[in-house]
C-alpha cells in the first residue's frame, strides 16, 4: 500500500493536473494566460466561503464556484478579447496579481494569513474520479467539432475565420472552459489544504502550470498531464537539499525547452511513420546525433560542401 | 503639502529603478520579441556582484557599480545564447517557458550560494539622510534618481544619435531587412542584451544599496513590476519605459503615504489593467500591427 506521504502528494499532483489540463484548453486556442492561479484560486476561495464560512454541504460549494468562474472568466475573456499573446499574458498577470491585492486586503477572505477553516473534504479517491472524468472529457472533445475548431484557430486563425469559424468566440469559450477547469481544482486545492492564501493565486503560480504544460508537451492534454506528474514528481524523488532541487529544477527546464520546444510529448506529423520505434527512436536517435561529435562533423562538413 | 513633496521624492528614487529594468524589458522585446522572464535575475545577480565587491572587497560604490555591470552583461548574453536563441524560432510560449527556467535556475542557485534570507550591507555603506527645509533624503536616493537620469538620457541620445543606435533600431524595426542591409544582427542582439543588462544591474546594485537587503527573490517584484512598465509605456517605446517607470514609483510612493501601504505593490497591476483595458499601445506607443 502506499504510504500516507505518496497519497498526499499523488493527490496535490492529480489537483494540479486538472488545472494544468484547463491551461491546456486555453493555450488549445493559442491563447497564454499568466493569470490560471488566479482563477483557480478564486475557484478555492468561493468555495471556502460556501463551506468554511456559511457551512454548505461540499457539492455545492463546486456550483458555486464554478458558476463564479465562469461568469469572471467569461467577462474578462470577453474585455481582454482584443489583446493577443503577449498583451494577453501581461493582462492575464494583471488580473492575477490584482486579485491577489483584493485577497490580501479584504478582511472577510482573511487578508494575509488566508481564508480558513475550510473543512477537509477532498479525498485521493474524490481527485482522481475527476481528473478521469476530466481525461475522458478531453479525450471526447479533442475530435468533437468544438475541438477541431479550437485546434483550427490555434494553427491558423485566418484559415479558421475563412472556414466558417468565430475566432473570437472560440478564444472566449476556450478560456472560459480552462478557467473552469480551474476552478474545479481550486475547490479541491481549498478542501484538501483547508487553507487558502493570497499566495496561492499569484504569478509564481501561474508560471509553475505553465511551466507544467510547457514541459510535458504543448500540443496534446497528454502533454499537460505528463508534464504535472514528472514536474511535481521529480522533486519528491530527487532527494537534495531544497535549492539544489529547484536549481536542478530550472535547468532541466531551460535544457528541455532547448532540445524539445514544443515539450516533451508531441503529436505525430502527419504522414510521420507510426509505432513504438518511430515515437521513441527517432527522437533519441536526434537527441544522440546532437550531442555525439560524429554527426555534428559530418553535418559541418556537408554544410561546407554545399556552400557556393 | 511637505507630505506630498516628500512622497514625490521617495517615488522618483523608487521609480528611477523601475524605469531601469522596464527599460530592459523593452528592449529586449524590441529586438526579439521575446519576453524574457529572467531579465529580473540579471537585476538580482548584478545586486550580488555589487553586494559582494563592497562586502569581500571593501570596493566603494563606482567601483561596485561597475563590476556588477559587467558581470551582468555576460549573464545577461549567456541568457540569450543559452535559452532564447535556440528556442526562438518555435512557438511563442517556449521562450518564456525557458527564460522562466533559467529564472528559476538563478533565484534557487542564489538562495543555494548565499542565503534564503536577505543580505545587509556593511555599516561602510550605511545611508546618510539629509534634511533640506523639512524634506528628508539620503545620499542614495540622490545618486540614484542622477544616475538613473544620466543612464535614460544617455541611452536615448545613444539610440537616437549613434551609428550602433541606428542599427538597433533598425534591427528592431525588422530583423531581416536589417540583415540584407548589413547590420550584423547577432552583434547588435548581443550589445542590446548588454545595455538592458547593464541597466539592470545598476538598478539592482542601486536598490539594494538603498534599501540595505540583498535577496536571493528580489527579482520578482521588480520584474513584474518592470514588465508593467514595459506595457504602461508602450512596448518598444524608451521614452515610454522612462516615464511610466517614474509615474508608477510617484503613484506608489503616494498610495503610501495617503492610503495605505498594504496598496502599494498592486497599484502598478491596477494601473497596468487600465492601460491594457483603454489603450493597449501604452502611453508612448504606437498602434501595434496585429501579432
Amino acid at each position: 500500500m502506499i504510504s500516507a506521504y505518496w497519497l498526499e502528494i499523488l493527490t496535490m499532483a492529480g489537483i494540479m493536473s486538472i488545472a494544468a489540463l484547463g491551461l491546456y484548453a486555453i493555450k488549445a486556442t493559442g491563447q497564454l494566460s499568466a493569470g490560471h492561479a488566479a482563477f483557480m484560486g478564486l475557484g478555492g476561495y468561493a468555495s471556502g466561503v460556501v463551506t468554511g464560512k456559511l457551512g454548505l454541504p461540499f457539492f455545492l460549494s463546486f456550483v458555486v464556484a464554478v458558476a463564479l468562474v465562469l461568469v469572471v472568466a467569461t467577462a474578462f475573456a470577453y474585455m481582454t478579447s482584443r489583446l493577443r499573446f503577449f498583451y494577453q499574458a501581461v493582462g492575464t498577470l494583471a488580473f492575477g496579481e490584482t486579485l491577489v491585492l483584493v485577497m490580501y486586503n479584504v478582511p472577510y477572505f482573511g487578508g494575509a494569513s488566508g481564508l480558513q477553516p475550510i473543512p477537509l473534504q477532498t479525498t485521493f479517491t474524490l481527485v482522481y474520479v475527476i481528473l478521469g472524468l476530466s481525461i475522458y472529457f478531453f479525450i471526447r472533445f479533442e475530435h468533437s467539432r468544438l475541438g477541431q475548431a479550437f485546434r483550427c484557430v490555434w494553427e491558423d486563425d485566418t484559415v479558421a475565420a475563412s472556414m466558417g469559424i468565430d475566432v473570437t468566440k472560440t478564444r472566449i469559450l476556450s478560456f472560459t472552459m480552462g478557467s473552469a477547469f480551474a476552478a474545479l481544482a481550486g475547490v479541491l486545492y481549498a478542501h484538501f489544504l483547508g487553507i487558502i492564501e493570497p499566495k496561492d493565486l499569484d504569478f509564481l503560480r501561474s508560471l509553475t502550470l505553465l511551466i507544467f504544460v510547457a514541459f510535458g508537451g504543448l500540443e496534446t492534454h497528454w502533454g499537460a498531464l505528463f508534464g504535472t506528474y514528472v514536474l511535481t514528481l521529480l522533486p519528491e524523488v530527487a532527494r537534495f537539499s531544497v535549492y539544489d532541487r529547484y536549481t536542478i529544477y530550472g535547468a532541466l527546464i531551460v535544457v528541455t525547452m532547448v532540445f524539445r520546444p514544443k515539450g516533451l510529448l508531441t503529436r505525430k506529423p502527419l504522414g510521420a511513420p507510426d509505432g513504438p520505434i518511430a515515437r521513441v527512436g527517432m527522437p533519441l536517435l536526434r537527441v544522440l546525433a546532437a550531442v555525439l561529435p560524429v554527426g555534428r562533423r559530418a553535418a559541418k562538413a556537408k554544410a561546407r560542401a554545399e556552400r557556393p | 503639502m511637505l507630505i506630498f513633496a516628500q512622497q514625490v521624492i521617495n517615488g522618483l528614487m523608487a521609480g528611477s529603478a523601475y524605469s531601469l529594468l522596464g527599460l530592459g524589458f523593452t528592449l529586449i522585446f524590441g529586438i526579439l520579441n521575446v519576453i524574457n522572464i529572467a531579465h529580473p535575475e540579471v537585476f538580482m545577480v548584478g545586486a550580488f556582484l555589487g553586494w559582494m565587491l563592497v562586502t569581500y572587497a571593501n570596493a566603494n560604490l563606482l567601483v561596485a557599480i561597475v563590476g556588477a555591470t559587467i558581470g551582468a552583461s555576460i549573464v545577461g548574453v549567456l541568457i540569450e545564447r543559452i535559452a532564447i536563441r535556440p528556442v526562438r524560432s518555435a512557438l511563442v510560449l517556449s521562450p518564456f517557458i525557458s527564460t522562466a527556467g533559467v529564472s528559476i535556475f538563478l533565484q534557487q542557485g542564489a538562495a543555494r550560494v548565499f542565503s534564503p534570507e536577505p543580505q545587509p550591507y556593511p555599516p561602510s555603506m550605511a545611508t546618510v539622510f539629509h534634511d533640506v527645509g523639512g524634506l528628508q533624503f539620503s545620499t542614495m536616493q540622490v545618486i540614484s534618481l542622477a544616475v538613473g537620469a544620466a543612464l535614460m538620457i544617455g541611452l536615448k541620445l545613444f539610440v537616437d544619435r549613434t551609428w550602433l543606435g541606428r542599427a538597433i533600431r533598425a534591427t528592431a524595426m525588422d530583423r531581416e531587412t536589417a540583415s540584407l542591409m548589413g547590420v550584423n544582427v547577432n552583434t547588435v542582439v548581443a550589445l542590446t542584451l548588454v545595455i538592458a543588462s547593464a541597466l539592470a544591474a545598476v538598478a539592482g546594485v542601486l536598490v539594494s544599496v538603498a534599501y540595505n537587503s540583498t535577496w536571493a527573490f528580489m527579482g520578482i517584484t521588480y520584474g513584474l513590476k518592470g514588465m508593467a512598465v514595459m506595457v504602461v509605456g508602450g512596448v518598444g517605446s524608451l521614452e515610454g519605459a522612462m516615464a511610466a517607470g517614474l509615474i508608477l514609483g510617484v503613484a506608489e510612493a503616494l498610495t503610501v503615504g495617503y492610503i495605505s501601504s498594504s496598496y502599494r505593490d498592486g497599484i502598478a497591476f491596477i494601473i497596468l489593467t487600465f492601460i491594457l483595458l483603454l489603450r493597449p499601445s501604452g502611453l508612448f506607443g504606437q498602434r501595434e500591427r496585429q501579432r
